[in-house]
């Protein structure tokens, strides 16, 4: 059994954990920018800090799944040419 | 037009958040402290310039705490009496900011703090980068902070013991400078932490970025209850940052950071000239020296950007030529 494979279980409860995190920040933050308009000034700026929240979650799992997909063709390009 | 934001603007925002990530990336600091200058530069009200800072920082503190999350090595005590300091910091901050606003004298004092604490910063990164090391006076200073006996004390993870007190002063004054200016204090935070307080170097990083995080997403509310976040702006930075971050964290594992250090010191102490050069053309009214600050902050930018990839792609070759990876 390789090192990966013992490796697993304990990365597929974090995986299932993070994605269980990321969903619950991304409903409370909509839920925010939902409700915001309608309690004025503080709810405006509660929007602001929720709208680059979710913004900052979006780019880190989107870029996350890109370089995963265009790293190895960057580097092999990087390195043929 | 995108979000009330010319395309122009966007690109060009999207661009320098792109240099400010793979500066931040790269090197774990310098990615706040470089972005209100530049607002400033470019013409946005001190208050803007701040509070937008703020949300950069909040942003990429965000992403930085995800990708740092595996290490779990975070002072969850010391983080919360820390960030309740920097909390009531900020809040004097911003009202200090907002005070000079109302004087009118906001983008003239402001701009001069930023000068020193460019200026400051670069020589400090410009020494680390010449000499080896000044353990012994770091030393010096953790064993005094230890020394004062003021309940109640607080058990920290280096095994020493700290008065509440003494962090909250701390987190406030840090609190302070990064509600007036709108930086993380990222630069502050750990080597507080780790030579004032004598906390491990993993658990400082970890807890500060719990801080930083924190104190963004109050830095954040306080500024945009008074419309000084231009979010635009800020979701145009964070597109850019958030790629050369990850261009940055690369590029560490093929070139040295001390090879670099002096480049950065060197943008460093250009972003303070550039602000200098800005805030000498608005009291004078010297049109050649606005265009000069602009082209000074985000040329030095490119630069040290541009030669952290030029050296990785230079290092990525040679391994493929020798066969065996070389890192750092």
């Amino acid at each position: 059994m390789s090192d990966r494979d013992a490796e697993f279980p304990a990365f597929a409860r974090r995986s299932v954990t993070d994605r269980i995190v990321l969903v619950s920040i991304l409903v409370g933050v909509l839920s925010v920018l939902l409700v915001a308009p309608a309690v004025g000034e503080s709810g405006e700026a509660a929007a602001t800090v929720g709208y680059i929240l979710a913004e900052a979650l979006v780019l880190y799992v989107g870029y996350g799944v890109l370089m995963r997909v265009a790293s190895p063709t960057a580097r092999e390009i990087l390195e043929s040419a | 037009m995108l979000l009330g934001l010319d395309l122009v603007l966007i690109g060009f925002f999207v661009g320098f958040g792109l240099l400010i990530g793979v500066l931040f990336g790269f090197f774990g600091m310098g990615g706040s402290f470089l972005v209100t200058p530049a607002l400033l530069v470019v013409g946005y009200p001190a208050p803007v310039a701040v509070g937008s800072g703020l949300a950069f920082v909040f942003g990429t503190s965000v992403i930085g705490a995800l990708r740092h999350r595996d290490h779990g090595q975070v002072s969850y005590t010391l983080a919360t009496v820390m960030s309740l300091g920097l909390l009531f910091g900020i809040e004097i901050g911003t009202r200090i900011v907002f005070l000079l606003a109302g004087l009118g004298s906001a983008d003239v004092v402001i701009s001069a703090v930023y000068v020193g604490l460019l200026g400051a910063v670069g020589l400090f990164v410009l020494r680390d980068a010449r000499t080896a090391d000044s353990d012994v006076e770091t030393g010096r200073v953790a064993t005094g902070v230890l020394a004062i006996d003021l309940p109640p004390m607080m058990s920290l993870s280096g095994g020493g013991t700290v008065s509440v007190w003494v962090i909250f002063v701390v987190g406030s004054g840090i609190g302070v400078l990064s509600g007036c200016l709108g930086v993380g204090g990222g630069f502050l935070l750990l080597p507080v932490m780790v030579y004032g307080f004598g906390v491990p170097t993993a658990v400082a990083a970890g807890t500060s970025i719990l801080q930083i995080l924190v104190s963004g997403a109050f830095g954040t509310f306080v500024y945009a209850q008074s419309n000084a976040v231009e979010v635009p702006v800020v979701a145009a930075l964070l597109v850019g940052s958030a790629f050369g971050a990850r261009i940055g964290v690369s590029a560490t594992r093929l070139v040295n950071e001390a090879d670099m250090k002096g480049y950065f010191a060197g943008m460093l102490l250009a972003g303070g000239v550039a602000t200098a050069c800005k805030l000498v053309s608005d009291v004078y009214g010297v049109e050649p020296l606005e265009t000069g600050s602009v082209v000074l902050i985000f040329g030095t930018a490119v630069l040290v950007s541009g030669a952290i990839v030029r050296t990785s792609i230079a290092a990525l070759r040679t391994n493929q030529q020798s066969g065996s990876p070389r890192t750092h």
